[in-house]
């Protein structure tokens, strides 16, 4: 059963935004990814398949934008305009991250298309939201994690910041642009009455200040990254990698004895020294000398030993202690692999298999299927003009003005007929 | 007490949330629920306290008793709590009775905990056929690791994030967060519940929603796995940079250790450098960030004009760029300190703050910048201020304390922060007598036989 059967999604996302809807083609909905004629800017972005770039081989885009249908358009011509308000008309819900005022400009934005379709709910994925001082400021993935406080926490001392991959504060307002489209449409069920939906990134980002605003508030102190006590949270260096390990947590002395189990069942030379009382210190953990003798007696028999051992002997003891993975690992992880979590599709375009992550979650009666990957660049234009009545005729004569772009499951090996399109001929 | 708008449509209203959920990621996701109206009933146990209530900053910087800690009420505003042993025999009866007036039960327990109590899927589904039942376990229920401990940091490592959040040829750092915990894990979460409603309100009946932490979060950064199954390559460290940008990083702006006030120093602001963060994309945002240099003449030459040249050379483009934001060039403007003071309300600002200022003025050009924000910068931005994403909540034990909503601005149906965390327990006789039927004289007696603590 897919819960989202019969929901219309219009997604006009580009590098930021796709999550979100891909969550709703998980579930069933028919998801139409707008796009300009000349390409969604993510086709542009690496790593792309083989390490060679093309419009149809960036791997994020065609992660994110699994499961969607494909539709190019030009909407700075007024027939394109029409698509775009005729679609809205038929939609539960339009995901965008456009620039805020840019829908407005062009008469597509939410005043005009409520009054066309009251049960619309309309998200708009933003940096910094669709209003507000910074709203016109130019965003990015780096700045946005800087201006919402995440990106200060990810460096210890007077050290500089470290990037998380994958745009990490795009990733977290499409998350929640998910979470509040659905709370939208479960309204719009009942009440029969869509919404605005502003989801920016800076905020989303900040989200995810673990307890960094409350140290401010209640003790007045400005907080970096965890890292520099010994045995909560730290990396450590092993054979073939590093490792992760909380150990202890305040005061925790169950922990810290399932730790101490641990080293002692493997004979670690020196592990007595850590059989004393004020290891459960955090204090005595973060001072220059409990650090470095921690990390003397742990890494001289972690160094010995690859992550996976570590991982499962660590475990073994319930000592909270991980592999820090690549992706190789995470294709390797024999979890996952239990759990046939990673998904391969077939992509005519590449005449390549692409394997990507599965569900994010799962469900007892619904299922979870992205079995159609990424459209190809206008691969569904004329499926999705037909099925809102234009003849094959009009179809080609919007293509041939260049309103649309008309596209093929596999361009490359179909130049012709593209050609054929564009002149005017019918498919 | 401050609420976005009195007297609104609430999404959740009339739903009501059996929350089992403690620490980080499952209290995150109630909070959300709390806020679209939802009454989130949080089952707790002085016996097994949340470690997030012994678990600082504390209000003062004093860890006394269980109610003064920053960290578990930033998670937990908005919900009410009742004290329920589920060590004794007789809790069960309590647990079951509020599951069977719920619409969702949610933990983030152990693979087996809650089947321990006698409160799995299997076990309660008879009593309440359109419950939604929510587990947020680490790595799924069945498998050769489901069993497996880990908190946030462990989740970053083994999902992958750590490996790539790091600078090459240097050891791995991560986010220095428990980041998964955050947003990963609670907002999928979240998703899952509202598809698991919106399917009831068509069939009538609740199913299980399962997380695995860890396939949430590799679900927000498949480029790594992608790679190696598309092409057999590795993804490295990312620095701070990108593949496709340049100049792309951060850059002192002020030196740590030097600025601020005594006060300041002492708190740990001030300690730290002030940094720019840039991202330049195109040639034409190079151009602009030029002119807001001033055009310099190193700027100008053929090695920079294009990304594969700024690439190329970058250290020596981001060497060029921070001693220009560090204010050595000799085009280099020092702020007006004057006019940068002069936001009137709130918290105050630096008088000067040249990052700020470097960023607004590239901004202005279409440049992407912004100052690193630490916590202060960011409780006290004018932006988030204007759009109210903090908010004051008078505590019964803290006192007037710092709170924000979730991420997600509804135009008719507002977010709604009506109270601070509860206190342990404060609400368990309203509960037990107003929601579930009990008298008093048996809260009474349940209190004294050790089952309400």
């Amino acid at each position: 059963m897919r819960v989202f059967q019969g929901v219309r999604v219009i997604d006009f996302t580009g590098e930021l935004g796709p999550y979100a809807g891909r969550l709703y083609a998980g579930l069933g909905a028919d998801v139409i990814h707008l796009e300009p004629i000349r390409g969604d800017p993510l086709r542009g972005r690496a790593p792309f398949f083989e390490n060679i770039p093309g419009l149809e081989r960036s791997l994020p885009f065609l992660y994110y934008n699994a499961g969607k249908r494909g539709l190019a358009l030009d909407l700075g011509k007024e027939r394109g305009r029409e698509i775009f308000l005729a679609l809205c008309s038929g939609a539960d819900l339009l995901l965008e991250s456009t620039a805020p005022g840019y829908l407005d400009s062009i008469g597509l934005g939410y005043a005009r298309l409520r009054r066309l379709n009251p049960r619309l709910v309309h998200t708009a994925i933003t940096p910094f939201g669709s209003w507000g001082p910074y709203k016109d400021r130019p965003g990015s993935d780096l700045v946005c994690s800087a201006l919402s406080g995440f990106l200060f926490l990810a460096g210890v001392d007077d050290i500089e910041p470290v990037r998380a991959c994958d745009d990490q504060s795009f990733r977290m307002a499409e998350v929640y642009a998910a979470v509040g489209s659905a709370a939208a449409l479960f309204h719009a069920r009942k009440t029969g009455l869509g919404q605005f939906v502003d989801v920016s990134c800076m905020e989303a980002a900040a989200m995810a200040l673990e307890n960094a605003p409350q140290a401010y508030d209640l003790e007045g102190t400005i907080r970096r990254g965890r890292g520099l006590e010994a045995g909560n949270g730290t990396i450590h260096p092993c054979k073939d990698g590093y490792i992760a390990l909380v150990a202890v947590m305040g005061r925790s002395k169950p922990m810290w004895e399932a730790f101490l189990e641990w080293m002692k069942s493997e004979g670690v030379q020196g592990f007595e020294l850590l059989d004393d009382e004020r290891w459960l210190d955090a204090d005595y953990r973060s001072s220059r000398h409990g650090r470095e003798l921690f990390s003397r007696i742990f890494e001289s028999y972690c160094r010995a030993h690859d992550k996976m051992y570590l991982y499962r002997k660590g475990q073994s003891f319930r000592v909270a202690v991980t592999p820090v993975c690549n992706g190789k690992d995470l294709l390797e992880n024999p979890q996952l692999a239990y759990r046939g979590f990673w998904r391969t599709v077939w992509h005519e375009s590449l005449n390549s298999a692409i394997t990507f992550p599965g569900p994010p979650l799962r469900f007892g009666r619904l299922s979870w299927q992205v079995e159609r990957p990424a459209p190809t660049l206008g691969q569904h234009t004329a499926e999705i003009l037909q099925e809102l009545g234009l003849s094959s005729e009009e179809v080609a004569r919007l293509a041939a003005e260049g309103v649309i772009h008309v596209g093929t499951a596999a361009p490359g090996a179909d130049t012709e007929k593209r050609r054929d399109l564009t002149r005017g001929g019918g498919p | 007490m401050t609420a976005l708008c009195a007297a609104t449509a609430r999404i959740l209203e009339g739903i009501r949330v059996c929350d089992f959920t403690w620490v980080g990621a499952g209290p995150i996701a109630t909070s959300l629920l709390a806020q679209l109206g939802a009454d989130v009933i949080k089952v707790e146990s002085a016996t097994r306290p949340d470690v997030l209530r012994l678990t600082g900053p504390f209000k003062g910087g004093r860890c006394e008793g269980l109610e003064r800690s920053g960290y578990f009420a930033s998670r937990n505003p908005n919900k009410r709590s009742i004290a329920l042993n589920m060590s004794r025999p007789e809790a069960r009866k309590v647990a079951l009775d509020l599951i069977g007036s719920s619409d969702i039960l949610i933990d983030n327990f152990r693979v087996g905990q809650m089947e321990k109590w006698g409160l799995g899927w299997g076990d309660v589904r008879p009593i309440n056929p359109r419950l939604i039942y929510v587990t947020m376990n680490l790595q799924g229920s069945a498998g050769p690791h489901s069993g497996y401990m880990g908190f946030g940091v462990n989740l970053n490592a083994l999902c992958g994030l750590t490996y790539r959040c790091g600078f090459p040829g240097q050891a791995p750092f991560g986010t220095g967060t428990h980041y998964t915990d955050h947003v990963m894990v609670p907002a999928h979460a979240l998703f899952g519940i509202f598809a698991a409603l919106i399917d009831r309100e068509v069939t009538g009946e609740g199913q299980t929603v399962e997380i695995s932490q860890l396939e949430a979060a590799i679900c927000m950064k498949p480029s790594d796995a992608m790679a190696w199954a598309a092409h057999k390559e590795i993804l490295g460290p990312l620095g701070l940079g990108d593949p496709q940008a340049a100049p792309h990083g951060v850059f002192v702006a002020e030196p740590g250790g030097t600025s601020g006030c005594r006060e300041a120093l002492a708190s740990g602001r001030g300690r730290y450098p002030r940094w720019l963060a840039v991202a330049v994309f195109s040639d034409e945002q190079w151009a602009a960030f030029k002119r807001v240099m001033g055009n310099p003449a190193w700027a100008e030459s053929e090695t920079f004009a294009h990304l594969d040249g700024r690439k190329k050379n970058e250290a020596e483009l981001n060497a060029s760029i921070e001693a220009w934001t560090r204010g050595h060039g000799p085009d280099s403007q020092t702020p007006d300190a004057a006019t940068a003071g002069e936001h009137g309300h709130g918290p105050q600002r630096d008088p000067s703050d040249r990052a700020r200022e470097l960023a607004d003025r590239l901004a202005s050009e279409g440049v992407s910048a912004g100052p690193v924000n630490d916590a202060q910068d960011v409780v006290c931005d004018e932006h988030l201020r204007v759009r109210r994403f903090w908010h004051v909540l008078e505590h019964p034990e803290m006192g007037p304390t710092l709170y924000n909503r979730g991420p997600i601005v509804f135009s008719e149906t507002p977010l709604e922060m009506r109270s601070a965390a509860p206190l342990l327990g404060q609400h368990t006789r309203e509960v037990l007598t107003g929601l579930l039927g009990y008298d008093d004289d048996e809260v009474d007696e349940l209190t004294r036989r050790g089952v309400l603590v």
